[in-house]
C-alpha cells in the first residue's frame, strides 16, 4: 500500500484534518486537497461530517439578513430557470390532453374533497392521491385530514372484487421505499372514511405513494403485495395543515 | 423574498430540487436565504462579497441536490457548509483582509465579547450541550474556535491579531479540539 493511502488511514490525523477543514483555518491548496480526498476516504468524509454536524448551532440561530433581489435573479438567469410568472391559459394546450384533462381532473377532485370533507369543515385536506387503473382514468381516490386524522376514500370505478378476495390498500415509504399495509377497503360503499393510528398517520406523512392491489380475502398474509395491483397514484402533501401536530 | 424556514419540510424540497423542480427551488430559497447570507456576511464582512457567495451556492444546490443524504447531516447544515466552505475559498484565495478595516472592527468586537467574557451571551441561543463544552474551553481556546468558525480567520490571522506565535495558535486549537469532542461525545 503506497505511503500517501496508509497516512489517510492514521486516525489522529484524518481527526486533524476535518476539524481544521470544517474550522477553514486550512490554506485554500489544503482545502481542496481534502474536499478531494474526502470523496475518496470514507472515514475521512464521516468525521468531516461529524464536525459539521457538532458545529450546526452555530449556524441555527443566526439573524436573517434579507438577500438582494437582483441576486435571484442572477441565479435564475445562470441556471436558466424560467422567471415565476402566470402561465397564459393557452399554456394548457401545449402539455397535452390527457395531461391537462387529468391535472383538472385532480384539482376539480381537491376541490370537491375539501367540499364534502368528514366530521366538520374546519378539518384540512392534508394529503391525497389519486390513483389510476390501468387504463390510465382515476379509480380511486385517497384523502387524509389533518385535523381527525382520517383516512378518506372514494372509489370512482369500483373494480369487480370476487368473493374471495379483498382489495388492500399500501403505503411506499419515500425514506426506505418500503411497502407497508394500511388495511383492506370495503367495496360495499364508494365512499369510506375511517381514522388512523398514529403509526399510519406516519405511513402517510412519509408516503411516496398509494397502491392497491387485489389479494387474498382478508389481506395479504405475509404483510406485503402479494395480488394484482389494481390502481396506483403519488401522494400529494396539501399545503394549510400542521405537520407536526 | 424571504419565509419562515420550516426545517420540516427542507429534506422534501432538497429531495424535489434533485428531482429539477423549480418552484421548489424558489421556495428553499425563500426559506433559507437570509440566514445563509448572514452566514456569509459575517465571515466576508461584504454585502456584495456574500450575495455572490449566495449566488454560487445555490447553483452549486441546485446542481448537486441529488448528493443530500439525510442521514447525514440536517438540510440546513449540508447548505450551511457549501456556504461556509465558498466563503473560506473566497478569503483565503484573495488572501483577504489583513489590510481590511473591517476586520479589526470585527476583532475589536470579538475581543469585547470575550475580554468582559460575555461570549456566554454570544452563545445564548446555540444548542445546549455545544454552548456547555464551548464554555468549558479556556477562553483562549474557544476565541480561536470561534474566530476561525465564525469569522473565517486562517490560523495565521488569529496568530497575528492576538499577537501570538503561529505554533501556539495552532496548539490552541488542536486542544481546544479534542477537549470539545470529549465534552460532545459525554
Amino acid at each position: 500500500m503506497p505511503s500517501t493511502i496508509k497516512r489517510y488511514h492514521n486516525k489522529a490525523l484524518i481527526e486533524h484534518l476535518a476539524q481544521q477543514y470544517v474550522l477553514g483555518t486550512q490554506p485554500i491548496r489544503v482545502r481542496k486537497r481534502i474536499a478531494r480526498l474526502r470523496l475518496q476516504y470514507n472515514e475521512l468524509d464521516q468525521r468531516i461530517d461529524h464536525w459539521e454536524n457538532a458545529f450546526a448551532p452555530l449556524n441555527d440561530k443566526v439573524p436573517e439578513i434579507a438577500p438582494k433581489k437582483a441576486t435571484f435573479k442572477a441565479i435564475e438567469q445562470q441556471l436558466q430557470l424560467n422567471p415565476k410568472s402566470k402561465k397564459k391559459f393557452s399554456n394548457w394546450f401545449g402539455i397535452g390532453f390527457y395531461q391537462a384533462t387529468t391535472a383538472f381532473s385532480v384539482l376539480f377532485l381537491a376541490l370537491t374533497l375539501l367540499l364534502i370533507q368528514p366530521k366538520n369543515n374546519t378539518d384540512p385536506l392534508s394529503y391525497l392521491a389519486v390513483m389510476d387503473g390501468k387504463n390510465e382514468q382515476p379509480q380511486l381516490v385517497a384523502a387524509t385530514y389533518g385535523k381527525s386524522r382520517t383516512l378518506s376514500i372514494e372509489l370512482l370505478d369500483t373494480p369487480t372484487v370476487p368473493n374471495e378476495m379483498s382489495l388492500e390498500l399500501w403505503v411506499t415509504s419515500k425514506t426506505d421505499k418500503q411497502i407497508r399495509s394500511l388495511g383492506v377497503i370495503p367495496t360495499t360503499n364508494n365512499v369510506f372514511n375511517r381514522p388512523l393510528s398514529e403509526p399510519e398517520w406516519r405511513l402517510i406523512k412519509d408516503s411516496e405513494n398509494l397502491l392497491l392491489t387485489l389479494e387474498e380475502k382478508g389481506g395479504s398474509p405475509i404483510g406485503e403485495p402479494m395480488g394484482i395491483e389494481i390502481s396506483k397514484g403519488p401522494c400529494i402533501r396539501m399545503a394549510g395543515w400542521q405537520e407536526n401536530t | 423574498m424571504a419565509n419562515k424556514m420550516n426545517k420540516a419540510n427542507l429534506p422534501d424540497l432538497l429531495a424535489k430540487v434533485a428531482l429539477r423542480d423549480q418552484q421548489a427551488f424558489r421556495n428553499l430559497y425563500q426559506q433559507t436565504s437570509g440566514k445563509l447570507l448572514s452566514i456569509a456576511y459575517r465571515i466576508l464582512n461584504n454585502q456584495d462579497n456574500a450575495n455572490e457567495v449566495l449566488q454560487e451556492a445555490f447553483v452549486q444546490i441546485w446542481h448537486n441536490a441529488s448528493e443530500y443524504r439525510v442521514a447525514k447531516a440536517e438540510p440546513f447544515t449540508w447548505m450551511a457548509a457549501i456556504v461556509r466552505y465558498r466563503c473560506y475559498d473566497r478569503i483565503r484565495s484573495e488572501n483577504r483582509r489583513f489590510e481590511s478595516k473591517q476586520s479589526i472592527d470585527i476583532y475589536e468586537e470579538e475581543e469585547h465579547l470575550t475580554a468582559d467574557d460575555q461570549t456566554t451571551t454570544l452563545l445564548c441561543d446555540i444548542g445546549k450541550q455545544l454552548e456547555d463544552c464551548l464554555n468549558q474551553l479556556e477562553l483562549i481556546q474557544r476565541d480561536s474556535v470561534l474566530m476561525a468558525y465564525y469569522h473565517g480567520f486562517s490560523r495565521d490571522e488569529i496568530a497575528l491579531k492576538l499577537n501570538k506565535p503561529l505554533n501556539t495558535v495552532k496548539s490552541w486549537l488542536k486542544r481546544g479540539l479534542a477537549r470539545l469532542q470529549q465534552c460532545l461525545a459525554q
